[in-house]
């Protein structure tokens, strides 16, 4: 989908990289103590009370975390692994096709997906798995190859010149020079994957979407806010969780 | 297929009735986003941290979950096309945006110095030679947009917004019957179909209004 | 210290620009990029900014079309003081080319070019008339006129931002380093090409360069610049060569200072030497009684339309049977009327003899100068300056005490 912009520390860490960390879980923070303190203020009725209790919330984000963990720990494999079977000199070719095929990818529906899959398969957590993986597939894949593709021909003819096999060239340098890239299709890969994810309610899957959904249906916008904000700040945190680890796992010297 | 198709002649007009409105609102949304993006990417495209900030604030926009997005606007904007529109518009903002001032970046400085040393003003600058340079770069934003918002739109049928969505979920309603895969499919390729349509439209249109020298 | 050559010509002739004070101190640098910078610029020279690197010379120029505002000082444009008019009115009255020239891709070159007097509001026809002078002038075939910048070469595009610069007839041009990003043999070609165009239109014209070479070849009157733009000398290249005013201009020079004077002399000012010519069709005979009334081992042998054919020699004259055409060598090592002495000399030194024929714009024969005549004519300088100098001592006793 998209890839992120912001900002990224290289190297070690100071003081005020420190700080510019630090910023979105502050912020998220004092966006959860607004809501907690909208739904103190509030006066529940049995329904919403149902809905607005922290086991029942607490359970829709775990089903959440899970379906975007699966999911992009699936897509992620199958992305990479694809990727480098079609950066290969004979499959070339190939690149120009999946980019065009990706970028129109983009427009299918994710809720078209996930219904199409429940009807044809199932209900349930896995069919909205496959749903998720098929979702971001294209555009991981895209990216992977952009990323492979981008490893200086030079170095690789370098080390070819210098007696390396291709299986060689593959892991022990292209694969290390496309790390960041893997990891910010990682980072991609969960933020597409905890959106479709509010969706999966439609399909049975559980999720925050739950929450959101039973507001709309029920006419209740105490639960719709909270579902709606806390569907936000779940997504943006697990965003700034990515982005961290990325900072952290990238190797110096990229 | 031979299923699908008989159902697709039974309600053709049905299925283009929804694509247009489809279509309309995207369309619409795409309009202010290329009014909204441009605009703000000229103003900040020489001044870094305006731009980081922008680009920053737009890419959240992105983070957030589209069915969160439509949900947190109904009670604010109630239903159908006012939050449909809003929360287009904010997903199509950061390619066209970040597009815009990376266009407009990339314009040789030589090429702006000699226009500034020729005495144009700084409009004359923007709207004759730094705008049409950038150009094939936004164009390449607004199709990224496009696609985006092809696909976010079909969620719109929850707040009762326009477009192919509604048969998405009315398959879903109706899911044992025979009818409810059609009614998906039709969705998904109706909306599929429309994304190919404008793609080569703006495809086209790029390529007609990008000056024949700066073409590769 | 401003030195202004004082020749009766330049006295009586406009001053078109004139700098005044001129300071520029960037925000956040202790030290003025330019320093209180006076000097006149007349009508119709090439005045040559020229220093090392970060003297200030490009920030300089730049204040005369105010891309860079002057911190404090006044610029005057014949005659108007132009410091805080308009800056995007101002530029449109100067032309201005810049070392990577800046063409707009997106343009064609014809609209290119069209660019200030459409701004300037002339309407079509005149427009498309100033682009065909423009085109001959600067030697771009009109059929150039809808094709791209990326479709040209670079001297080729060098020469379209001179036509665009010049497209509004502006009185003044700037140019910033323009045959910098060019090819030696090119930009060797481009200079000649611009000094010639130079003689025509005769533009005021402030040039800014780092190699003291070009700024010898192209400019009525040098500024050699120092650290933030002081003035070190300002005067023609000649008295600048011959005299120089202090040790960093000396320096600046470089050696080859003497050298670098015959650039500024051309061959059709020195007497031509005394070789024997005769024709192509002419008997073995014809040319053997020619050679033998001079003192000279060879003939130039020219053909019908006196260009220089070939040089035979006395043994080879003798060969009656071999026709003349084919005898001797072919003449290679010739140069314009218009060459500069070093570029004679330069052709000298590898030509057979150590000749070297001058001829007219169409190649024809004017005579034959070697080394001898070169350094007769150098020595003859030589007197002539200290003559000069003598002259000018005289009447300066009792002025600097010099």
């Amino acid at each position: 989908m998209t890839t992120r912009q912001g900002a990224s520390a290289k190297g070690a860490v100071g003081a005020p990289r420190l700080l510019r960390y630090l910023g979105m879980p502050v912020f998220l923070g004092f966006v959860c103590l607004a809501l907690y303190l909208y739904v103190s203020a509030q006066q529940l009725d049995s329904i919403e009370k149902r809905i607005l209790n922290a086991d029942f919330l607490f359970s829709r984000v775990i089903e959440h975390i899970q379906l975007a963990a699966v999911s992009t720990v699936i897509v992620v494999v199958l992305a990479v692994a694809t990727g480098i079977l079609l950066t290969r000199p004979g499959t070339r070719g190939v690149s120009p096709v999946i980019i065009g095929l990706a970028n129109i990818g983009q427009a299918v529906p994710s809720i078209g997906l996930l219904v199409l899959f429940a009807i044809v398969w199932d209900f349930g957590f896995w069919p909205a798995i496959v749903a998720l993986v098929a979702y971001s597939f294209l555009s991981i894949l895209r990216n992977t190859m952009v990323g492979l593709q981008q490893v200086d021909r030079s170095t690789i003819e370098a080390a070819r010149g210098m007696g390396m096999t291709k299986t060689a060239v593959l892991f022990r340098i292209e694969l290390p020079l496309a790390v960041p890239i893997i990891l910010a299709g990682i980072r991609t890969a969960l933020i597409i994957n905890v959106g479709t994810a509010t969706l999966a309610t439609f399909v049975d899957a559980g999720g925050l979407g739950t929450v959101i959904d039973r507001g709309i249906r029920l006419g209740r916008d105490p639960v719709l806010i909270v579902g709606s904000v806390l569907t936000g700040v779940l997504a943006l945190f697990i965003d700034w969780l990515a982005g961290v680890a990325e900072d952290i796992l990238r190797p110096r010297g990229l | 297929m031979g299923g699908f198709l008989e159902y697709l002649s039974l309600n053709w007009d049905h299925v283009v009735e929804l694509a247009i409105g489809h279509a309309i609102v995207v369309a619409i949304s795409l309009a202010i986003d290329v009014v909204i993006g441009v605009s703000l990417g000229v103003l900040v495209f020489r001044r870094e941290r305006a731009a980081n900030v922008a680009l920053a604030i737009t890419s959240t926009f992105l983070t957030i979950p589209s069915f969160a997005l439509f949900g947190i606007f109904i009670p604010i904007f109630g239903l159908g096309y006012p939050p449909t529109v809003v929360a287009l518009v904010m997903y199509g903002l950061l390619p066209i945006l970040r597009n815009t001032v990376a266009g407009l970046r990339s314009v040789d400085p030589a090429v702006a110095e000699s226009a500034q040393g020729m005495g144009m003003n700084a409009s004359q600058r923007l709207l004759r030679i730094e705008l049409p340079l950038a150009w094939p770069v936004i164009i390449a934003g607004v199709r990224v947009s496009t696609m985006l918002l092809m696909g976010i739109a079909a969620i719109a049928a929850i707040v009762g917004g326009p477009g192919l969505g509604e048969d998405i979920f009315s398959g879903l309603a109706r899911v044992g019957s025979v009818i409810a895969l059609d009614l998906v499919l039709g969705g998904i390729l109706g909306i599929v179909v429309l994304a190919l349509l404008f793609d080569t439209f703006f495809n086209v249109l790029g390529k007609l209004t990008t000056s024949r020298g700066i073409r590769d | 210290m401003t030195e202004e050559a004082t020749t009766d010509e330049e006295q009586t002739a406009e001053t078109m620009i004139r700098l005044e004070k001129l300071s520029k101190v960037f925000p956040g640098q202790d030290e003025p990029a330019v320093d209180d910078l006076s000097m006149d610029i007349y009508e119709g020279e090439i005045v040559v900014l020229v220093g090392p690197s970060g003297c200030g010379k490009t920030t300089t120029m730049k204040m005369i079309n105010r891309l860079i505002e002057p911190s404090s000082g006044r610029i005057f444009l014949q005659g108007e003081d132009v410091t805080k008019v308009n800056s995007d009115k101002l530029r449109r009255r100067i032309g201005y080319v810049i070392q990577q020239i800046g063409l707009f891709p997106h343009m064609t070159i014809a609209d290119n070019i069209a660019t200030v007097p459409k701004m300037l509001g002339w309407d079509k026809e005149r427009t498309s008339r100033r682009i065909d002078e423009l085109l001959e002038t600067v030697g771009i075939d009109n059929s150039y006129r809808d094709r791209y910048p990326k479709e040209l070469s670079g001297g080729q595009r060098q020469r379209i931002g001179v036509a665009r610069a010049m497209a509004a007839d502006p009185p003044v041009l700037l140019m910033d380093e323009p045959f910098g990003a060019i090819d030696p043999i090119t930009r060797d070609r481009l200079q000649d090409e611009f000094l010639r165009l130079q003689r025509e239109i005769k533009k005021t014209i402030v040039f800014v360069t780092h190699d003291i070479d070009e700024a010898v070849k192209m400019g009525d009157r040098i500024a050699i610049l120092k650290q933030q733009s002081k003035i070190a000398q300002y005067d023609t290249p000649e008295n600048i060569l011959t005299d120089p005013a202090d040790d960093f201009v000396r320096d600046f020079i470089g050696t080859g200072a003497s050298i670098k004077r015959l650039s500024l002399s051309t061959v059709s000012e020195i007497e031509t030497a005394d070789w024997p010519v005769a024709r192509l069709t002419d008997s073995h005979d014809e040319v053997r009684e020619k050679m033998r009334s001079s003192s000279r081992d060879h003939v130039l042998l020219l053909d019908e339309q006196n260009k220089p054919g070939r040089w035979v020699g006395k043994e080879e004259v003798q060969q009656d049977d071999t026709p003349l055409e084919e005898s001797g060598r072919p003449a290679v090592a010739i140069v314009e009327g218009t060459a500069s002495l070093y570029k004679t000399l330069d052709t000298m030194i590898t030509s057979f003899k150590g000749s070297a024929i001058v001829v007219d714009e169409e190649g024809r024969y004017q005579g034959v100068v070697d080394f001898d005549t070169v350094l007769e004519a150098t020595n003859a300088m030589h007197s002539s300056e200290e003559g000069r100098e003598e002259t000018a001592q005289d009447l300066q006793t009792g002025d600097d005490g010099r």
